[in-house]
């Protein structure tokens, strides 16, 4: 689905979040469309007549928190009402449910078997500490049904009731996921600068240690994304946007923050990009690691250097200040490291120099 | 699955298991009664009804395989029990009901009678009459049904992009009908 501007009541109601706001179904919405009224005060006027809209569309329906509310006070003042007498515990059913549809989701994910030319695909049963060396790229099936591809260098660890109550990972490096819905178990993702929560959709994450930004990048549904730096942000990502978060902001210590202007730090730490241009029709740089290509798009040495150690499974050395300010942008896929390196000279001049799995980069 | 076990949890006195039955059902119950009689707040008391008189007898309920068509067989007797009492039943619906042929109206008809603003109501009616058949079930599967994109997309057998600017169009009608003069 196109991201679009907002003008018109159909722009704002055909909108799933929008629509979500005027139901009042999750907080996340509300929050997201009242602060873009607050954003964009000359659109009242519009976005009230859409609401009113959606009740007249909807037959008036009520919010079912709302209904619920009053329907508690009906019950209380009707009936001769009682204290209910011992509570079972609410977990011991809610385990029995758990196990019932883990029994059925086995044979799901066994028919769910897929190879794909690039990938090696592996079915995850329990617990288990995923991960790819460098120059290694796998697919594995977890117990949900959820398929992940992890890029080279990267881990993904489960965590230990995975998939009972909710489906809790953790993630380091970058990771795909296309999540199985079950929106009785909530998807999440932990990562070390924001954790992800989701129903059922298709993203990528990236979180590398020794990058400078770690980002979520989202295809398909809606994901919430709750930040773990001083804020404690909350935003909700849209198809076609990605979100990055700095590393830097996180050094700041709190003093400082509070000394400054708060809002600018937050500004800082969370920035979200839109991507305007149509899905169907080109390729996302970030997901194209999946595909089995490496993309430089406009990143400095040091970051590409980081990016052919984990693909070419190499250890380089940048050797001099002035190269560390060239830029690169270019795609691999079959290349050998020496190939990939005599292509980006014709870009930037720069030696380079191979010992085995070690690499000197110097200037020219 | 799940609301096997919830039964089960009202069954020994669970009132949490209950609102939270409410909160799943409530709008499926409301939805079939304004479908049938087209009246919200007859379909908000029968509806209500309906949970009412489940806490009342929650120490002799029946196990229950499947909760959802339980209640709305309940949801009917309620129906008609409201009717009665309102003397609205007529002789032609009484004869339906009897035979349990319970008939839903187009959404043309009963989202118009829902309102309660005559305006609203004639200005409903003109944008409506301008809408294809696609476009007034669409509107009613993600408006009135609160159906995803993908749903819709599964039930009219059409791709979620033809959804989506099908209601988008169907949208744009609607508000130069109600609010370009």
């Amino acid at each position: 689905m196109k991201e679009h501007k907002f003008v018109e009541i159909e722009d704002f109601l055909i909108d799933p979040i929008f629509q979500q706001y005027c139901g009042e179904e999750n907080d996340l919405s509300i929050q997201y469309w009242e602060n873009y009224l607050k954003n964009n005060p000359h659109q009242a006027e519009t976005i009230d007549r859409a609401k009113r809209l959606y009740q007249i569309l909807s037959a008036n329906r009520r919010p079912i928190q709302k209904q619920l509310h009053q329907f508690k006070q009906t019950v209380t003042d009707k009936t001769t009402y009682q204290k209910p007498t011992p509570i079972i515990n609410y977990w011991k059913w809610a385990s029995i449910a758990a196990v019932l549809l883990a029994v059925l989701s086995v044979g799901y994910y066994f028919l769910n078997l897929e190879k794909d030319g690039t990938v090696s695909t592996a079915v995850v049963f329990s617990q288990q500490n995923l991960s790819t060396k460098k120059g290694e790229k796998k697919e594995f099936t977890l117990p949900d049904g959820t398929v992940v591809k992890l890029n080279a260098a990267s881990q993904l660890q489960l965590s230990e009731d995975f998939n009972q109550h909710e489906r809790r990972v953790k993630l380091i490096g970058e990771g795909f996921f296309e999540v199985q819905k079950d929106a009785e178990k909530p998807f999440l993702v932990e990562t070390e600068d924001f954790d992800i929560k989701v129903l059922g959709t298709v993203f990528n994450v990236k979180t590398y240690p020794e990058a400078s930004e770690s980002e979520a990048f989202l295809l398909e549904g809606l994901i919430e994304m709750h930040s773990k730096g001083k804020n404690g942000n909350a935003i909700l990502i849209r198809p076609n946007q990605r979100v990055s978060i700095q590393r830097s902001s996180k050094l700041i210590p709190m003093e400082e923050q509070k000394l400054s202007s708060p809002k600018q730090q937050g500004a800082k730490e969370i920035v979200i990009h839109e991507l305007v241009e149509d899905l169907a029709a080109e390729e996302i740089n970030d997901i194209a690691w999946k595909n089995g290509r490496l993309v430089m798009a406009d990143q400095d040495f040091e970051e590409v250097k980081y990016m052919l150690e984990r693909w070419y499974d190499v250890e380089i050395e940048l050797a001099g200040e002035k190269i560390k300010d060239y830029r690169f942008t270019a795609t691999f896929s079959n290349e050998s490291i020496q190939e990939a390196l005599k292509a980006l000279q014709d870009v930037q001049p720069f030696n380079f120099k191979i010992y085995g799995k070690k690499i000197t980069i110097s200037e020219n | 699955m799940q609301y096997k076990l919830m039964w089960e949890r009202i069954r020994s006195g669970e009132e949490e298991a209950y609102f939270d039955l409410y909160a799943k059902l409530y709008p499926e119950l409301v939805r079939f009664a304004i479908k049938t009689f087209g009246d919200s707040e007859l379909a908000n008391d029968a509806t209500d009804d309906v949970f009412l008189s489940i806490w009342e007898r929650r120490d002799h309920l029946d196990r229950v395989e499947n909760v959802p068509s339980y209640l709305i067989t309940i949801l009917k007797r309620k129906i008609i029990r409201l009717l009665e009492r309102q003397e609205k039943l007529s002789n032609a619906v009484k004869l339906l009901v009897e035979q349990d042929e319970w008939t839903e109206m187009p959404y043309d008809e009963f989202i118009i009678r829902v309102q309660s603003d005559e305006i609203v109501q004639l200005k409903l009616k003109a944008a409506l009459a301008k809408l294809t058949f696609r476009q007034k079930q669409v509107v009613q599967l993600k408006f009135f049904e609160n159906l995803g994109y993908e749903k819709i997309a599964e039930i009219t057998n059409m791709s979620v992009k033809t959804c989506y600017n099908t209601l988008y169009d169907a949208l744009k009608i609607m508000r130069q009908e109600f609010y370009d003069y």
